[in-house]
């Protein structure tokens, strides 16, 4: 952590902007809540920070910078000991109604949502979070998680046919 | 359902089929009912999921991001330097301390014997919590995952 030189330390805060969102939204995925996740990915860059002298810059930083935050997640997850609540979805477009039965109808799909997504293991949350939420490929999530791309896809068809199992009475 | 199917059926809502794939793709559809019935599923599963997004933070919280990590981590740099020094004086002080304590004559064996015995008793406890944090640590299955 001492030992960068003034050029690592620049490297690496310009690698903190650019990461800061997906690493966020990465964190709120497993956490569910706002603060936490803001903690988290803090915490992992300055996990990160501390060896980051060691990281071969031939990879890719992100994936370097996953691997830190999902093991300070999962320890979080592991620590509280409690089932994570949280509100951490939005509507793309924000349905003004005002009609307050859709306004609740909205509400609830969103609880059910989120609840959804909280109940899966964690390695179907990550996929669906990074895929349906995160837009990324599957090359690179196959990538930050270490698994091939048809297992990939694989866990992603079946996580959200675990979440369209919740969600039976709002699709067509 | 089998992997080649979920890749192909990925592959279709990712938008990515090869035209061997998308020949095979409709062939599955006219062919396999249940496929079909799938590739629907996934589709408006996918369609509600959409609607959604993970709920972004203000840009006054983006504009301060690096500058709140960087004060932890200035901060943690502080903590690990401040405990350094405070180890490494407070070894010195003790070092002294029983220097003193040992060579002091005036002092009465059996105050001496107690006060060792006070020191080996701490000593004991704080090896125990430990040896027990090290243990659990051990015990951490999350502990392999690389940093």
């Amino acid at each position: 952590m001492l030992n960068l030189t003034i050029d690592q330390k620049i490297e690496f805060s310009k690698l903190v902007k650019l990461n800061m969102k997906r690493a966020y939204f990465s964190a709120l995925g497993f956490l569910g809540s706002h603060d936490e996740a803001m903690d988290a990915s803090q915490a992992a860059f300055i996990r990160a920070y501390g060896s980051f002298d060691k990281f071969d810059r031939s990879k890719n930083f992100f994936t370097w910078y996953y691997k830190i935050l999902r093991n300070y997640c999962l320890n979080v997850i592991r620590d509280n000991k409690k089932f994570i609540t949280g509100d951490f979805l939005e509507w793309e477009e924000y349905p003004s109604s005002e009609d307050t039965e859709i306004n609740l109808e909205k509400a609830e799909l969103k609880n059910i949502i989120e609840t959804g997504i909280l109940e899966l293991s964690e390695m179907d949350r990550e996929v669906i979070i990074l895929r349906e939420f995160q837009d990324m490929s599957y090359q690179e999530i196959s990538e930050i998680l270490q698994i091939p791309v048809g297992t990939v896809m694989s866990k992603l068809f079946y996580a959200r046919k675990k979440l369209g199992k919740k969600l039976e009475k709002y699709i067509k | 359902m089998k992997e080649d199917k979920i890749i192909i059926l990925e592959k279709y809502l990712s938008g990515s089929l090869s035209q061997d794939e998308k020949n095979r793709f409709d062939e599955l559809i006219q062919s396999d009912p249940n496929f079909k019935i799938e590739v629907e599923e996934q589709q408006n599963i996918r369609e509600v999921l959409k609607k959604m997004t993970l709920k972004n933070p203000s840009k006054e919280i983006w504009d301060n991001y690096w500058t709140v990590t960087y004060n932890k981590i200035e901060r943690s740099l502080g903590w690990i330097i401040f405990l350094i020094g405070a180890i490494i004086v407070g070894g010195y002080a003790i070092g002294e301390a029983v220097e003193k304590f040992i060579a002091n004559d005036a002092m009465p064996a059996l105050l001496k014997y107690g006060v060792g015995a006070v020191v080996i008793g701490a000593v004991i406890l704080v090896i125990s919590i430990f040896r027990e944090k090290i243990t659990l640590w051990s015990k951490d299955k999350y502990k392999e995952i690389q940093r």
